[in-house]
C-alpha cells in the first residue's frame, strides 16, 4: 500500500532510494564533523575577537585588526568560489577534495568566520557592570571569560549556535554541487541534471526537516538556559 | 572579622595621628584617556587622604570623574600618573596575581549592583569566594553568615532578577564583604534606590563602618548621602578636587562656589531668594524690618540664641525658614527670620550675633535710613 504511494509519487526516488538515504546520511555526518570543529574554533576566535577589541580586558590592536580583516575577507568571498579556491589547499590537509571527507575543509573554512562573529557579537552582549565588579573581585582575564563572559551569555551563544547550525546545513548543499555529496549532491545528480522533480523536492523536504529539528532543539537547550 | 576599630569618626586621635601616613593617599593622581588620538584628561593632580575608619564622600557632578577616580583606588583603572598607596602597599606598583590578590581586600559596590543574572545569591557570594583557599563547607558557612549580615537569608536561593533594588544592594554589600575586606569602595551605590531604601542602605553602611571599622569612601552626587553618613568629603569638579576635609568644616564654612551650589541642593533656605524675588507677602517688609538669614559656623549654639535676641533687645524674632541638620554631632545650617524693633536694637543685635559666631546676612532691608536692597545669594 504505502509502496505504491511512494511509487506514484515519487516515480524517480523510489529506484534510489537507498542512494537518498545515503546522501542524508552524508549530510549528517558533514553537518556533525564540520560543525563540532567550527564550532570550537568559532568559540576561541569569538572570544579572541572579544578580548582584544579595542576598550577589551586584553586589548590587542595587532591582533584584533588581522583576525577582524581575516574574517571579513573569508565572509566576502561567495561559498561556492572559495570551494573552488580551496580544493588545493583541502588536498594538502584531508588528502582529497571531493566526498564528504573533501567537503568537509571547505565547510569549516566557510562557516567559522560566521560563527566567530556571531560568538563576538553574543559576548559583547555582556553587561560592562558585571565585568567591572568581576575585576573588582579579582578575577584573571580567563576567569573573566569563564566565569563573567560564557557564563552570562550561555542563551545568546545558543541562539548564535542555532543560527550557525541552519547556515551550515545550507553550506553543506552547496558543497554537493561540486562532487561533496549529501542531500544537496543528491539533488543535483537526480532532480537537476536527470529533471526528476521528485528528487528535487524530496531534497528540500529533507532539509527543511533538519533544520526544523535543529532549531527545535535549538528552543529546546534555551529554555533549559533560562534562569527566571 | 577585620579587627575592631577603636578609632571612629572624626575624633581628635585622628588629627593627632597625621604624622603617620594615611590609610588611602592618591598624590598628585593624574588620569588622561586617549580618544581619536586626543587626550582628555578626566582626573587632573588629585590628592586625597583618607584615614582608617573614615567615610570618606567624594561629591560631584555628573561627568566629574568620580568613577574614574574610585577605580584607580583598586587599580581597575590604570594612572596615568601619580600615585595610590592603600594600607601601605602601592596600588599602581602591583602586577598580574599580586594585584588581584590585593583586589579581593578591596569590596567594590555599584550603582546598578551588578549581580550575575545568571547565578542565585548564594552563587553570586560564592563567585567572589572562588579564590579565597576556604574549603566548601567554609564557604558555604561564610556565606550564610553574610546573608545573615545583610539580612537576607530567606533568599539564599534567588536570582537577582527576584530580588527588589534594595535587596539587590544587600547581596552586594554581602559580596563585596566576602574576603573581609578593610575598605569599601562605593560607587553611586543608593542612586538607584527610593528615599526610604536609600536610608536603609546609609544606615547599615554606617553600621558596619562602626562594627567591622572598615574604611568606607563613597562617591555620590548626593548632599543628602554625604550629610547622611560621611564624615569627610572632598568636593570633585572636571577632575579637580576644589575643597577637601571633614564635613562640618566644609560645609560650614564653604569656600568654593560648587560647594554652596551643593549645600543649596538640600537646604530650602534658598527658597526664600525666590519668595523675595517675586515679592510674596510671607517677605513682605514693615518699616523697620529685616530680613537675615543666620548660618551656624560653630556649635557653640546650643544656647538659646533667638530667645536670648527677644529678651536682651526687645527685637521680635519671626522664623520664616529654617534648615538645621545634625552633621556629625554638631547643627549645620540656618534661618531665615525676619526682625522688627528699634534701628538700634537691630543693629545690637547683628554685633551680638557676630560675637556669638553666628553668620548674620541681610538679605532684605526695610529701615528707613537704608534703601530696600534683596540680596541675590543667600
Ligand atoms: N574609558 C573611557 N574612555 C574615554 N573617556 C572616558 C572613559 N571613561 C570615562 N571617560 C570620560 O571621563 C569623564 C569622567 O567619567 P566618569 O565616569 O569618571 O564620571 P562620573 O563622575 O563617574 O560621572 P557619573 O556621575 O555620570 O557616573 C567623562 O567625561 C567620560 O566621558
Ligand atoms: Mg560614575
Amino acid at each position: 500500500m504505502l509502496d505504491q504511494v511512494i511509487k506514484k509519487f515519487l516515480p524517480n526516488v523510489s529506484k534510489v532510494s537507498d542512494v537518498f538515504y545515503e546522501s542524508i546520511l552524508e549530510t549528517l555526518k558533514m553537518f556533525a564533523i564540520a560543525g563540532s570543529i567550527s564550532f570550537l574554533l568559532g568559540l576561541f576566535f569569538g572570544i579572541v575577537l572579544l578580548v582584544c577589541k579595542p576598550g577589551g580586558i586584553l586589548e590587542n590592536k595587532w591582533i584584533y585588526n588581522l583576525l577582524d580583516k581575516i574574517i571579513n575577507v573569508l565572509r566576502s568571498i561567495p561559498f561556492i568560489i572559495m570551494i573552488a579556491a580551496l580544493i588545493p589547499l583541502t588536498r594538502l590537509v584531508v588528502g582529497t577534495a571531493i566526498g564528504t571527507t573533501g567537503a568537509i575543509f571547505p565547510l569549516v573554512v566557510g562557516i567559522t568566520p560566521f560563527f566567530s562573529r556571531q560568538i563576538e557579537s553574543a559576548l559583547s552582549g555582556v553587561d560592562p557592570g558585571l565585568v567591572e565588579s568581576g575585576k573588582a573581585m579579582g578575577m584573571s582575564a580567563f576567569g573573566l571569560i569563564i566565569h563573567v563572559y560564557l557564563k552570562e551569555s550561555i542563551p545568546a551563544i545558543v541562539r548564535a549556535t542555532t543560527i550557525t547550525s541552519v547556515n551550515l546545513i545550507g553550506l553543506s548543499a552547496i558543497v554537493g554541487v561540486v562532487g561533496g555529496g549529501g542531500i544537496g549532491n543528491f539533488a543535483i545528480m537526480y532532480g537537476y541534471q536527470r529533471s526528476q522533480v521528485d528528487a528535487t523536492y524530496v531534497s528540500v523536504i529533507a532539509l527543511l526537516i533538519i533544520v526544523s529539528m535543529i532549531e527545535l532543539l535549538g528552543k529546546r537547550v534555551l529554555r533549559n538556559t533560562k534562569y527566571y | 572579622m577585620t579587627s575592631f576599630s577603636k578609632r571612629r569618626g572624626a575624633g581628635l586621635e585622628d588629627r593627632c595621628m597625621s604624622e603617620e601616613a594615611s590609610f588611602i593617599q592618591l598624590k598628585q593622581v593624574t588620569k588622561s584617556f586617549h580618544k581619536d588620538s586626543r587626550a582628555i584628561e578626566v582626573l587632573k593632580d588629585v590628592n586625597l587622604e583618607v584615614d582608617q575608619g573614615d567615610i570618606f564622600g567624594i561629591i560631584g557632578y555628573s561627568g566629574a570623574g568620580k568613577s574614574t577616580l574610585i577605580r584607580c583606588i583598586n587599580g581597575i583603572e590604570s594612572l596615568t600618573s601619580g600615585e595610590v598607596i592603600l594600607d601601605k602597599q602601592v596600588v599602581s606598583n602591583l602586577r598580574g596575581e599580586e594585584l588581584r590578590r590585593f583586589r579581593r581586600q578591596v569590596g567594590m559596590i555599584f550603582q546598578q549592583f551588578n549581580l550575575m543574572p545568571s547565578r542565585t545569591v548564594f552563587g553570586n557570594i560564592a563567585l567572589a569566594l572562588r579564590k579565597s583557599g576556604l574549603s566548601k563547607p567554609q564557604k558555604e558557612q561564610r556565606i550564610m553568615e553574610l546573608l545573615k549580615l545583610v539580612d537576607i537569608e530567606d533568599k539564599r536561593d534567588a536570582y537577582p532578577s527576584q530580588l527588589s533594588g534594595g535587596q539587590k544592594q544587600r547581596v552586594a554589600i554581602a559580596r563585596a564583604l566576602a574576603n573581609h575586606p578593610k575598605v569599601l569602595l562605593c560607587d553611586e551605590a543608593t542612586s538607584a534606590l527610593d528615599p526610604q531604601t536609600t536610608k536603609s542602605i546609609l544606615r547599615f553602611l554606617k553600621d558596619l563602618n562602626q562594627k567591622l571599622g572598615i574604611t568606607i569612601v563613597m562617591i555620590t552626587h548626593e548632599m543628602g548621602v554625604v550629610k547622611e553618613i560621611c564624615n569627610k568629603v572632598a568636593i570633585i569638579d572636571q577632575g579637580v578636587i576644589l575643597e577637601q576635609g571633614d564635613v562640618f568644616t566644609v560645609f560650614s564654612n564653604p569656600r568654593e562656589p560648587l560647594t554652596r551650589t551643593f549645600l543649596e541642593t538640600t537646604s530650602n533656605l534658598s527658597k526664600v531668594n525666590e519668595l523675595i524675588r517675586i515679592n510674596a507677602p510671607l517677605v513682605q517688609l514693615n518699616e523697620g524690618q529685616i530680613i537675615v538669614k543666620l548660618t551656624y559656623t560653630k556649635t557653640t549654639v546650643s544656647e538659646a540664641l533667638i530667645s536670648e535676641i527677644s529678651r536682651r533687645f526687645y527685637v521680635d524674632v519671626n522664623i520664616i525658614a529654617s534648615d538645621i541638620e545634625i552633621v556629625n554631632d554638631m547643627l549645620l545650617g540656618g534661618l531665615v527670620a525676619i526682625l522688627s524693633g528699634e534701628p538700634a536694637s537691630i543693629e545690637q543685635t547683628l554685633g551680638y550675633l557676630q560675637e556669638k559666631n553666628v553668620s548674620a546676612e541681610v538679605i532684605k532691608d526695610a529701615r528707613s535710613s537704608h534703601q530696600e536692597i534683596s540680596a541675590e545669594c543667600v
